[in-house]
């Protein structure tokens, strides 16, 4: 066979960007995290309750207690590593640049889709912005001696607000990566149009820009309570508390968008399955993964019902 | 969390290349088409392994999946660019390496039973000779030829029905349906 099989390195690239992220955003909600969980409803409210509070705790400490660079060698060895990071979030940058200017070049002389250059784009935006985070990591590790805290009650330091300075990047970063999911967008609508792919490809493209748009919101909600905490409007446990709730309510804002999808492709296979065109199993596949996000959907229900409750009780103080 | 998402970014960068090297020999290196196959599994990947946890044999269950794709693919779409009849399935040089070939024979392999499409499977996409298809599944090899010359006889069968009446509307009836039905 004379043909390559051999992926294309910005596809490699991209495709892995891609199940990086949709790695992190679908473990969220689809791991089950309280297997231990009473069934009855109020002892399960109650358990998780407790378990909010203990946590928060306990999470405070092992933070300040984690990595604790006592000495000057130890901190000259941690500021070391942050430097690295920032070497190697420099040489992805270079590839994403060159990889950039290669698909420009393909574009120009037709071989490669206008959409593969705004990907590419992005990608060169998010390595930029990679490399800031590092820098602000680097920067925070020499003042401290200390691991980059990113908590929503972490310190200012000398000055500067470090987790409102990273977390700017990371809405920068959401957003920039909306622009790629809309142009993608735009093209499954122009298959779509011209009939190459079908209800539930459009269905997903769309549901990739809603996704991304949820995220945005909640990249900026989570600011909103950093600077709220650092202007003393609320302490740390409620702080704590609304991060906790803005998560899960992100949580289930986007099962919900993943279930309209879910959706879509379960009427589409049912209707191919009464046509003969996919078997029961696939129908199946189809009804479980709706029910799968009916299930996401309940317990991030229960658990900002559990949240709101302690955020009340903490404003009856 | 940080540890499984390494671990399926690890798993990703071992599996892309064969896995895209499967997908794309049964598209006949049609990149386009091969990239938005193997996107399209590795996203079932991420739907399941959260919740179900990662196979023990991730490009095993990965490839399991593409050919699923691949079918559900084949099955939803019909190759009009050819014709069935300039296609010597017999001929000892043929091979499907051309997308338009390759999309037609895997049109006909979505149409046939698992058991009899996976011979010309091996032979015709992954490239494997009669001597080592016998090897592997402890078979002699005129036996394997025989198993061979059935799958294409009935994958000609396939074909031949569905495409000899290509543009007009007994050929768009035959494109919905399943071999046999």
């Amino acid at each position: 066979m004379s043909t390559s099989h051999e992926p294309r390195p910005e596809f490699i690239q991209r495709l892995q960007e891609r199940v990086t992220i949709e790695a992190h955003r679908r473990q969220q909600p689809l791991v089950p995290r309280y297997r231990w969980m009473p069934q009855s409803p109020l002892a399960a409210m109650a358990t998780l309750a407790a378990v909010v509070a203990v946590s928060m705790v306990a999470g405070g400490a092992v933070v300040a207690a984690r990595y604790q660079a006592e000495t000057q060698q130890q901190r000259d060895m941690l500021a070391a590593t942050y430097q690295r990071r920032i070497e190697l979030e420099q040489k992805k940058l270079d590839v994403a640049k060159a990889q950039w200017q290669e698909v420009q070049r393909r574009v120009q002389t037709g071989q490669s889709p206008q959409l593969d250059s705004i990907e590419a784009e992005s990608q060169v935006r998010a390595a930029e912005l990679q490399v800031h985070v590092a820098q602000l990591q680097l920067e925070e590790v020499r003042l401290t001696g200390k691991e980059p805290n990113d908590a929503v009650s972490a310190p200012v330091i000398a000055g500067r607000d470090f987790v409102r300075e990273r977390w700017n990047v990371q809405v920068e970063t959401i957003a920039s990566s909306l622009d790629v999911a809309k142009a993608t967008l735009a093209a499954a609508q122009k298959r779509f149009n011209v009939g190459l792919i079908d209800k539930a490809g459009l269905a997903m493209a769309e549901s990739g820009v809603r996704a991304i748009e949820l995220a945005l919101g909640g990249a900026r909600q989570r600011l909103d309570i950093r600077q709220q905490f650092v202007s003393n409007q609320i302490d740390a446990a409620t702080a704590d508390l609304r991060l906790l709730e803005t998560d899960a309510t992100l949580r289930r804002q986007t099962a919900q968008n993943q279930l309209d999808v879910a959706q879509t492709r379960l009427a589409d296979a049912t209707s191919r399955f009464e046509k003969g065109l996919v078997s029961r199993v696939d129908v199946s596949q189809a009804e479980l993964r709706v029910i799968e996000l009916q299930y996401e959907i309940k317990k991030a229900d229960l658990e900002l019902a559990v949240i709101r409750q302690q955020i009340a009780q903490r404003k009856g103080k | 969390m940080r540890q499984n998402e390494n671990g399926i970014v690890d798993v990703y960068q071992r599996t892309i290349r064969p896995l895209y090297g499967y997908v794309s020999r049964r598209v006949g290196g049609n990149a386009a088409l091969a990239e938005d196959l193997v996107q399209e599994t590795w996203m079932r990947a991420l739907d399941a392994w959260p919740s179900r946890g990662m196979p023990d044999e991730p490009l095993a269950w990965l490839i399991r999946v593409a050919h699923n794709t691949l079918v559900s693919h084949f099955r939803r779409v019909r190759p009009e660019s050819i014709d069935a009849a300039h296609l010597d399935l017999e001929a000892p040089a043929f091979t499907p390496d051309s997308p338009d070939a390759a999309a037609l024979v895997s049109w006909g392999l979505s149409r046939m039973r698992r058991g009899q499409a996976q011979w010309l499977e091996a032979f015709y996409f992954d490239g494997k000779s009669v001597r080592e298809i016998a090897q592997e599944r402890s078979m002699s090899e005129r036996g394997v030829e025989g198993r061979l010359r059935r799958a294409r006889i009935k994958l000609k069968k396939v074909l031949d029905r569905a495409m000899r009446p290509l543009g007009d509307a007994g050929g768009a009836r035959l494109a919905g349906r399943k071999a046999g039905t």
